[in-house]
């Protein structure tokens, strides 16, 4: 596989930038368009009390990702006419630029839009608040999480890591029941996710999704969905519960699926907020080397895992500009152990300390503070208990975070 | 008295007695086989989303070299990832322990695939006395492909022997 180099990356950032730029920047509107320019940094210090000795490699998917870092994005939002739009948004992070959003939205009635191009398809509630700037805390729940947790390179990241932009199709809409019930749904086609490069696939590679290559040997897509209902409980207040599912093939055989469904619940009380959700993804692995795996091969339910994810989230304003946050969140994982790393390619195995039934539950307690009109100061302390001992033989660990978020 | 009978109109077509089927059959998928079959189906999905696996491989012990040619894997307490060998004169009994510890125990717990293990070290002392080395590899391969057959098990630890040896261990040749 030839990798483009930095440069080359670097020249088609900015070639993408500036075709955007003369495309909606520069570019005279047209009559009725009505543009809109956003964008968001959020740069943030995490320190982990332990830096596992296993984990601590060279930079890539087994590293945790302690010290600075940096989420950026630029957002272009045309209202082309009172039936179409598009989005098209670009983002930095942990392993450089990404086209997080590149579709186009043709609304044919409030009960009916279709959306085609790449974007993150709809499931759960954090899809919608991913970006840094939407959310309080600076890292996701652990069900989304995509590359902040400790041991990450244990758990393969999160439940479903967010954003997960893919090229697909989606058809979703809202329907208003009286003036106090808000239904909503989308239905969706899209690439999924992959594993193509190793010998024997265990899990997805979510390091596929991104760049160097978008395209997909596998040319069944993923399908899902997400139901949802709002109810309007007063004039200050009201409660979502929605259910979502999603279901495909990672390998470019198409004979190992994955499936994942969630339910998400939120509460708003004024500025006060309590959000709920819970993940399962059933992951069926390549069992044909059985020497990969940490245990023996069940004959029967022996070629899947389980990876559950929950969390609940706390959001109460004090004084005006601060806000108190709390979180608790966990992950469960049932099932074989593969000890060949995912992406690697080969089936070359490493010592994994996790065992077929492991979990990880984290505390959170942070401050968000408004300094200025969109910028926020972000304060967190984070508790952690895994079931299972680190190559330093420990069990629980705390980190912390400082950072700061702008939106413009 | 006149008995009264009570008057029952006779189906006028076909599709009515097709019709007074379904009904029956949806009274009885009503009272009765709906509960089992739900039952059927979340305990069949339950089982679906369980998980099972085998016994560790790490768990895996051998009382002594002498005892056993071969270790377990990893047994060096090294966390290296790397496989300890050496060399007992028979490679396959090294490969087999250091690298498909729990799948072999799966096979000696299994009377069927015990029996069958122990046909195999029949077959190959056998086949060890051919004339030619080509002979030996032959007969050797012969003997390995029989006891394959004989179960899932045994299938188990040959496809594990075929494939893990040279994920873990790829000094040593495979075949003896």
């Amino acid at each position: 596989m030839i990798r483009p180099t930095a440069t080359e990356r670097l020249i088609a950032v900015v070639a993408f930038a500036t075709t955007l730029l003369l495309l909606f920047g520069i570019a005279p509107a047209q009559a009725g368009e009505d543009r809109n320019f956003a964008g968001s940094a959020q740069f943030d210090y995490m320190f982990a009390r332990h830096d596992s000795i296993q984990d601590a490699q060279a930079p890539g998917p087994r590293t945790p990702l302690t010290g600075f870092t940096t989420e950026a994005a630029l957002k272009i939002a045309v209202d082309i006419s009172d039936h179409l739009s598009a989005n098209f948004k670009l983002c930095y992070g942990c392993h450089g630029f990404e086209l997080d959003m590149a579709y186009f939205d043709f609304r044919v009635a409030d009960e009916f839009n279709l959306r085609t191009g790449r974007f993150s398809p709809t499931f759960g509630a954090f899809n919608l608040r991913h970006d840094p700037a939407n959310h309080p805390f600076s890292d996701k729940p652990l069900p989304y999480d995509m590359g902040r947790m400790l041991r990450k390179g244990d758990w393969n990241n999160g439940v479903l890591p967010a954003p997960f932009p893919m090229t697909g199709a989606e058809v979703n809409g809202t329907h208003w029941v009286g003036s106090d019930v808000q239904v909503d749904y989308a239905a969706y086609v899209a690439m999924g996710f992959k594993n193509e490069s190793d010998l024997h696939p265990t899990d997805i590679n979510f390091q596929e999704s991104h760049l160097p290559y978008y395209v997909t040997a596998d040319p069944r897509p993923v399908t899902g969905g997400r139901l949802g209902m709002t109810i309007r409980l007063s004039d200050v207040s009201d409660a979502t519960l929605g259910v979502s599912g999603m279901y495909g093939t990672y390998d470019f055989r198409n004979r190992l699926s994955y499936g994942i469904v969630g339910i998400d619940i939120a509460m708003r009380v004024g500025r006060a907020t309590v959000r709920a959700e819970y993940l399962v993804r059933r992951q069926q692995a390549d069992t044909s080397n059985p020497g990969i795996f940490k245990y023996a091969v069940a004959s029967e339910h022996g070629d899947f895992f389980l990876k559950h994810g929950m969390y609940l989230e706390l959001k109460l304003p004090a004084a005006e500009p601060l806000m108190v946050l709390g979180r608790v969140d966990a992950m469960i994982r049932q099932g074989n152990v593969s000890e060949a790393p995912v992406g690697a390619g080969g089936d070359f195995v490493v010592d994994s300390p996790l065992m077929n039934n492991v979990t990880v539950v984290r505390e959170t307690i942070g401050l968000a503070y408004d300094i200025e009109r969109n910028f926020r100061l972000k304060l967190s302390l984070e508790t952690w208990q895994f079931s299972y001992a680190d190559a330093d033989n420990h069990k629980n660990d705390v980190s912390a975070h400082v950072g700061v978020v702008g939106s413009l | 008295m006149p008995t009264i009978t009570r008057m029952t109109l006779a189906p006028t077509s076909g599709w009515s007695g097709v019709f007074d089927m379904a009904k029956r059959n949806l009274w009885l998928e009503c009272t009765g086989l709906v509960p089992v079959a739900c039952v059927t189906a979340i305990a069949a999905s339950c089982a679906d989303w369980s998980p099972s696996v085998g016994s560790a491989q790490e768990e895996c012990s051998y009382s002594s070299p002498e005892g056993n040619p071969g270790r377990a894997y990893d047994s060096d307490g090294t966390g290296s990832g790397t496989c300890v060998l050496f060399n007992a004169g028979d490679n396959c009994d090294d490969y087999q322990a250091a690298n498909c510890c729990a799948l072999s125990r799966n096979c000696y717990y299994d009377p069927l695939c015990q029996s069958a293990d122990e046909e195999l070290d029949h077959c190959t002392t056998d086949a060890s006395s051919a004339l030619t080395p080509a002979g030996v590899q032959a007969g050797i391969a012969q003997c390995r492909a029989v006891f394959a057959a004989s179960g899932a098990y045994a299938q188990g630890v040959i496809a594990c022997e075929a494939t893990c040896c040279s994920a873990r261990c790829v000094t040593l040749p495979l075949t003896q």
